[in-house]
């Protein structure tokens, strides 16, 4: 494949693929704003908690942590971490709207920063298509993507380790129901990588400039 | 400061070559040479040097002049 056909190609190619990003930023910009609305008229709250190791086994229902108003149901087939649902509080009073924005916060944060990627990659993809891959907006939308990755992921991990807290508490739950804090280490692997191939960019910037006006 | 210019066209036109057919003849592209002969290159390989030379059938220095 010459560099002509293969310039052709990539437009070809590159139109359609942007536009599914595009599309697909778009249903999660929407995700992130519906997610919470949503949730607000909702009476109720959820959170994924732990079940204490030595307790897993036990059924959910007979758990001595779990107050009347709230429900567990398992998520992992070990029974290890299940979701704390609460719909009333130990005194009785609803579950306020803050608590229940929250509930869906870490979610919400999660489709808006892929919302931010997919929009990202549109420009990249964009790029690469009109024959500029190594275009200083490129690796710039790289970094961008690698800092939406991991506000996306952190972020979320924490809102949802501080709404099952705020659950538990609400709910008056007790051990073996435990919440314990969890980051997910892949999507910061998968930033440093995007880190990485932005370098990469930056360098074919650099080549590319070079190599301008080569005969 | 200098700038290289390039004697591309005399020399086709002293040959009674064209553009088209030295870009067949060197397998280099016409859009290529055509940025070569009007002086908006910015660099040539050795390669393709060596090739306008041996079918011009002149030296570099008959290509390019800094002035």
């Amino acid at each position: 494949m010459n560099a002509e056909t293969d310039g052709v190609w990539s437009r070809l190619l590159a139109q359609p693929l942007a536009a599914l990003m595009a599309v697909i930023s778009f249903g999660f910009a929407v995700t992130a704003v519906v997610l919470p609305l949503h949730q607000l008229n909702q009476d109720s709250a959820s959170a994924t908690v732990q079940v204490a190791a030595q307790d897993a086994t036990r059924n959910l229902g007979q758990l001595p942590g779990i107050p009347g108003e709230a429900a567990l149901t398992p998520t992992d087939s070990d029974g290890l971490t299940v979701t704390l649902t609460a719909t009333n509080g130990t005194d009785g009073q609803p579950v306020p709207a803050t608590m229940r924005l929250l509930s869906e916060a870490g979610t919400a944060l999660w489709a808006a920063s892929l919302a931010v990627i997919f929009g990202l990659l549109t420009g990249i993809i964009m790029r690469i298509g009109n024959a500029q891959p190594f275009a200083t907006a490129n690796s710039n939308r790289m970094v961008a993507i690698a800092a939406a990755i991991v506000v996306g992921s952190v972020g979320a991990d924490t809102l949802n380790w501080a709404n099952a807290t705020v659950i538990y508490n609400f709910v008056g739950a007790r051990e073996p129901i435990v919440v314990t804090p969890y980051y997910s280490l892949l999507p910061l692997l998968l930033a440093a990588l995007v880190l990485v191939l932005a370098s990469v960019f930056s360098r074919g910037q650099r080549i590319e400039a070079d190599v301008e006006g080569l005969v | 400061m200098s700038d290289v210019y390039c004697h591309l066209d005399t020399l086709l036109a002293d040959r009674g070559m064209t553009l088209a057919e030295l870009a067949r003849q060197v397998d280099v592209s016409h859009v290529n040479l055509s940025v070569l002969k009007n002086d908006r290159a910015k660099a040539i390989r050795f390669s393709t040097l060596i090739a306008i030379c041996d079918v011009l059938d002149c030296q570099p220095g008959d290509l390019f002049t800094v002035e």
